[in-house]
């Protein structure tokens, strides 16, 4: 099809779909998924290969410009780019010269729908591979179908390991174990990070932490400002409305809240949720029937009841909701002056599982809530201790993180790593709208 | 039967199929905006034409080193069993695609055999998380076919018979949700497994972005997701025809009961998925064979009881 004619009944139809999305989080986007969830025209995926478009929201690192150039090349044809920027939108990045920019102020979901429109009429052309196709390896097997291990297993053909042996973790069937290097843009985990799993079936057999890069003076796009977080990072310089922070820390929890509930299944709540994200309720009966919803076992209560628990020893590294969930009462906003006039007093949980930390998290959000709606005009001093919404954690939390996945199922150790919210904890940690 | 009888009935069996892979469309559209918070539109109708439209349109994808034929192959091979389930499924006395003796014998086929194509999908494509999605649905198949067969054998019981027209005629004083009361909950929860829907959706599942589709797009994804809503149809009218009396009903022609009754299963299992959060798999296996296992021979030997 050429620029300007008109599109063919199909292509009308599939303009009109919703528009299959995959996100790239870079840092400073923690914002960015929510934003996308929370829009019923847009269905965010969980795999690059069906989207139309790829949203690059945040900063790129130089390290990790060329995965997100294998994540673009692996979407079907026709695909379209959006860079959703924290910076200047003039030009669009090197290597992507037909992307999309969107700035702050832009409309995110109005770009995603007119990349798709365009694309899909043949106004913009589909974006051709960014990559050269050819093998990540050479094979290396013996003989025309070997496989350059011994027996059955091993070897790396295609640069692919292939199974080994593993020792058994729990239950005396001993499988052979596979390797696979998962990340920087796996959309369960935080943005940026690679873990590398070793799976026996579908459990963890042994994990690899790396961490993100960091700025590195190059890199993609800009850092985002993230309105759950500005409020955080700007009390340490200016007086902060206690409302505005309560309000931040409760548009924090239902962001994460949103992205818990896809991981289970929960596409329809998941959007409900990241919609009171984007405008949080004044009034939190909405969601003290979706607590006691999700409390029910058959919602999520038993899926998540005693998997990827931090008992009160380990807690105090964790700190903030994770640590209260696990029943240590720590919150900088207790004896705080702004907080002792609205009788604050911090919600604890007692099993540390990633059960309490959702109905933790879900609770502060209630509570944050009514808060701000008491408030009123009282403020926060510049230097007073001010409570993130996500935990600091630990220095080490590499290999905290594996002694918490090895031996879960693959599906609850994911729900263990969005449980610590660690995307929320750099969220308040980077420097926000920083451009590059 | 006659040439002409035979493309009748792979007529009928096609037409089934696509309306009701765009029903539950439709269905999984509505729920999902309500449950969502929103208000329904007439939107919802249009919505999976377009999204039939979007997978025509877009391209195919590969990977390093797949078995392509075996690939291409998973879809058709799971559409054509949902197909072959839903035939043996009388509509109403008279109109059955596949009017044969052992109706219950081919569906209980056709669910063991789901194994392969989707074992298929998740390991032709030679990428990891597929292969993990395909193997968990072997752990899952394994676990929803005894309860599920021996839920169905239930009711050949008082029937007498594996012929699905005699198990309906049989149910002509009592609906076998009545006589046989656990039958149908146990049917269900093992059938949403053959079709892994909502919260036992283990082998396509959001943790493995996913899953056996992970590595799919375009026609492949359309006709995987036909697939799967073909399944979730053959199995609600199964369960129509099984428990809830078929075409047996007042005023009503025979046809437009069932229809209705299969819409009310089928809503019931579309709706899971939006109701229900994913299960763990240890916890479905361990459940499958410790209690719904024990629970569908105690169903048999009520059956037993009701015939006697």
């Amino acid at each position: 099809m050429t620029a300007g004619s008109r599109p063919g009944v199909l292509a009308r139809a599939a303009i009109r779909a919703e528009v299959p999305v995959f996100l790239a989080r870079g840092l400073g986007a923690a914002d960015a998924e929510a934003r996308l969830r929370g829009s019923s025209r847009l269905v965010v995926l969980d795999s690059p290969r069906a989207a139309t478009v790829l949203v690059v929201a945040g900063y790129i690192p130089t390290a990790l410009a060329e995965p997100l150039a294998r994540v673009h090349d692996q979407m079907a044809n026709p695909r379209a780019t959006v860079w959703w920027t924290g910076g200047p939108t003039g030009d669009a990045p090197a290597g992507w010269p037909q992307a999309t920019m969107v700035g702050p102020g832009g409309d995110i979901e109005a770009a995603v729908v007119a990349a798709h429109r365009d694309v899909l009429s043949g106004a913009r052309p589909s974006e051709a591979p960014l990559l050269v196709d050819v093998d990540p390896a050479p094979w290396r097997g013996l003989g025309p179908y070997g496989h350059g291990g011994t027996g059955m297993t091993g070897g790396v053909p295609y640069g692919r390991p292939m199974a080994g042996r593993g020792d058994d973790l729990r239950d005396g069937l001993t499988l052979d174990v596979v390797p696979l290097r998962i990340g920087p843009f796996f959309p369960h985990l935080p943005a940026g990070i690679v873990i590398e799993v070793t799976f026996a079936g579908d459990v963890v057999h042994h994990v690899t932490y790396v961490a993100p890069p960091g700025s590195d003076g190059g890199g993609l796009g800009a850092a985002r400002a993230d309105d759950a977080a500005v409020p955080f990072l700007a009390a340490a310089e200016r007086p902060v409305p206690v409302a505005e922070i309560e309000r931040a820390r409760a548009r924090n929890h239902l962001r994460w809240l949103a992205r818990l509930l896809h991981l289970y299944g929960l596409d329809a709540l998941a959007r409900r949720v990241a919609k009171a994200a984007s405008s949080v309720p004044r009034d939190p009966g909405d969601l003290v029937a979706l607590a006691r919803r999700l409390e029910r076992p058959w919602v999520l209560g038993r899926a998540t009841r005693g998997i990827g628990v931090i008992t009160a020893d380990d807690a105090a590294v964790w700190g903030g909701p994770v640590a209260r969930a696990a029943g240590l009462p720590a919150d900088a906003r207790t004896g705080a002056p702004a907080y002792a006039a609205l009788d604050f007093e911090p919600i604890v949980h007692a099993d540390g599982d990633n059960r309490d930390r959702w109905r933790q998290r879900l609770a502060e959000t209630v509570q944050a809530i009514e808060l701000a709606s008491r408030a009123g005009t009282a403020v926060l001093a510049p230097g007073e201790p001010v409570e993130p919404p996500a935990s600091p954690g630990p220095a080490d939390v590499g290999e905290r993180l594996a002694a918490l996945l090895v031996g879960a199922e693959w599906g609850d150790a994911l729900a263990t790593v969005a449980s610590l919210d660690l995307d929320g904890r750099s969220a308040v940690t980077t420097p926000v709208g920083t451009v590059r | 039967m006659t040439a002409t009888a035979w493309w009748g009935a792979i007529l009928g069996v096609g037409v089934a199929v696509t309306v009701g892979a765009y029903v539950v469309a439709v269905a999984d559209r509505a729920i999902a905006t309500v449950v969502a918070g929103e208000p329904v539109r007439w939107s919802v109708l249009a919505g999976p034409t377009r999204s039939v439209a979007l997978g025509l349109v877009q391209g195919g994808t590969t990977t390093e080193r797949p078995d392509g034929p075996a690939w291409a192959l998973a879809p058709a091979l799971y559409l054509g069993l949902a197909a072959a389930a839903l035939a043996v499924v009388p509509l109403s006395e008279t109109l059955v695609a596949a009017p044969i003796e052992g109706g219950i014998v081919l569906f209980g086929a056709a669910q063991a055999l789901a194994v392969i194509p989707v074992f298929l999908n998740g390991w032709s494509s030679n990428s990891i998380l597929p292969l993990i999605g395909a193997y968990r649905f072997i752990a899952q198949a394994l676990s929803y076919e005894m309860p599920n067969l021996l839920a169905l054998l239930s009711v050949s019981v008082p029937a007498s018979s594996l012929a699905l027209g005699d198990i309906v005629a049989s149910q002509q004083g009592l609906w076998n949700v009545v006589r046989i009361p656990l039958g149908l909950p146990l049917f269900l929860f093992a059938a949403a497994g053959l079709a892994f829907w909502g919260p036992v959706n283990f082998p396509d599942g959001a943790d493995l972005a996913g899953g056996t589709q992970a590595e799919t797009s375009g026609m492949h994804l359309l006709a995987w997701r036909a697939g799967r809503a073909a399944m979730l149809v053959a199995t609600a009218a199964m369960g129509a025809a099984a428990f809830l009396g078929g075409w047996l009903g007042p005023g009503l022609p025979g046809w437009a009961w069932m229809v209705a009754k299969t819409l009310v299963l089928l809503v019931l299992l579309v709706a899971s998925r939006h109701l229900v959060g994913r299960m763990r798999l240890e916890r479905y296996v361990v459940i499958s064979w410790v209690v719904l296992i024990p629970l569908a021979l105690l169903n048999v030997l009520i059956a037993a009881a009701v015939a006697l």
